[in-house]
């Protein structure tokens, strides 16, 4: 016999409306890193987008009864924390100076220019690995673990838009009505983050020590 | 096509978001050209990676303190007296 699974989301409402601690702990565990990277890609730094989600889950948990189930408990949550990163993110914006918000770079980081000639050609032809080189690279490490510091280090709204597109497999409409970011937009700033993040492994592979003779 | 512009449609292609005619030019380049097969190979390989990574667990500490206000249900700030 093997463990009963984790209960979904929508299993756990019960359990919720009951104010059930177990619950509550399982659903934070769950959404909270994803919602934070949510807020993050709203323009806040990290504390601050910290503090909003976790008011955005005091509001949520409050008002349950609100929640209709027409849309999933995930795309709820996403809802009420991207209407209160806004809010808080324009508070901000009156008060403090750009320097603090995050999100300028998050346009950078297409295709590596410097890896073309100027004709379009590859100066430097990609490095051969594959998946099987970065699991020897890491020696050890969980990939998983790899691809989360990856995804920290990319720009916010970077991180935010791979996150819901390639880790939770949502499609671009779904995405959009979380997030409020057009397709097009979803498509640049997805392109620009998996082409970083495919870098990313690339550098792992190659500074990994030689391969040993087997 | 150049291999430049091949490369940055390598991810819009795994989504099925190129029209016809751009997809058509950019699979015939992916079959003359090694180093762009490969990148965009890379780039499926990257994308495949990510699908599924658990989410990240919340530090224990910022885990505690929000299960800890869920069940005070600290009152929201306007709520008034
Ligand atoms: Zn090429």
């Amino acid at each position: 016999m093997t463990a009963p699974p984790d209960p979904n989301d929508e299993e756990l409402l019960p359990r919720l409306r009951a104010r059930e601690e177990a619950a509550f702990r399982l659903l934070v565990r769950r959404h909270h890193v994803r919602l934070v990277a949510v807020a993050r890609g709203l323009s806040l730094p990290q504390e601050a987008a910290e503090e909003v989600v976790q008011e955005a889950w005091i509001a949520a948990m409050r008002n349950l009864d609100g929640f209709e189930g027409r849309s999933s408990l995930r795309t709820w949550l996403t809802g009420i924390v991207v209407l209160m990163a806004r809010k808080a993110a324009a508070a901000r914006r009156r008060t403090r100076t750009f320097s603090d918000l995050a999100g300028p770079d998050d346009e950078e980081g297409g295709v590596d220019a410097d890896a073309f000639l100027a004709d379009g050609h590859w100066r430097e032809p990609p490095w051969h690995w594959s998946e099987v080189d970065l699991e020897r690279a890491l020696a050890g490490r969980q990939v998983w673990a790899a691809v989360q510091e990856a995804i920290g280090a990319l720009p916010p709204l970077q991180a935010s838009v791979i996150r819901q597109r390639d880790v939770e497999g949502l499609g671009a409409r779904e995405t959009e009505a979380m997030l409020g970011l057009s397709e097009a937009r979803q498509r640049a700033l997805l392109d620009r983050a998996r082409f970083r993040i495919r870098a990313t492994f690339e550098r792992l592979t190659r500074e990994a020590p030689a391969r040993a003779m087997p | 096509m150049k291999c430049r512009e091949a490369a940055e449609h390598a991810s819009a292609l795994l989504d099925h978001d190129l029209d016809l005619t751009l997809r058509a030019r950019l699979r015939l380049h992916l079959a003359a050209c090694a180093p762009c097969r490969r990148f965009a190979e890379q780039v499926r390989a990257t994308r495949d990676l990510l699908r599924g990574a658990p989410a990240p667990a919340p530090d224990p500490g910022r885990e505690d303190a929000v299960v800890a206000a869920l069940l005070r249900g600290k009152p929201e700030p306007d709520d008034g007296p």
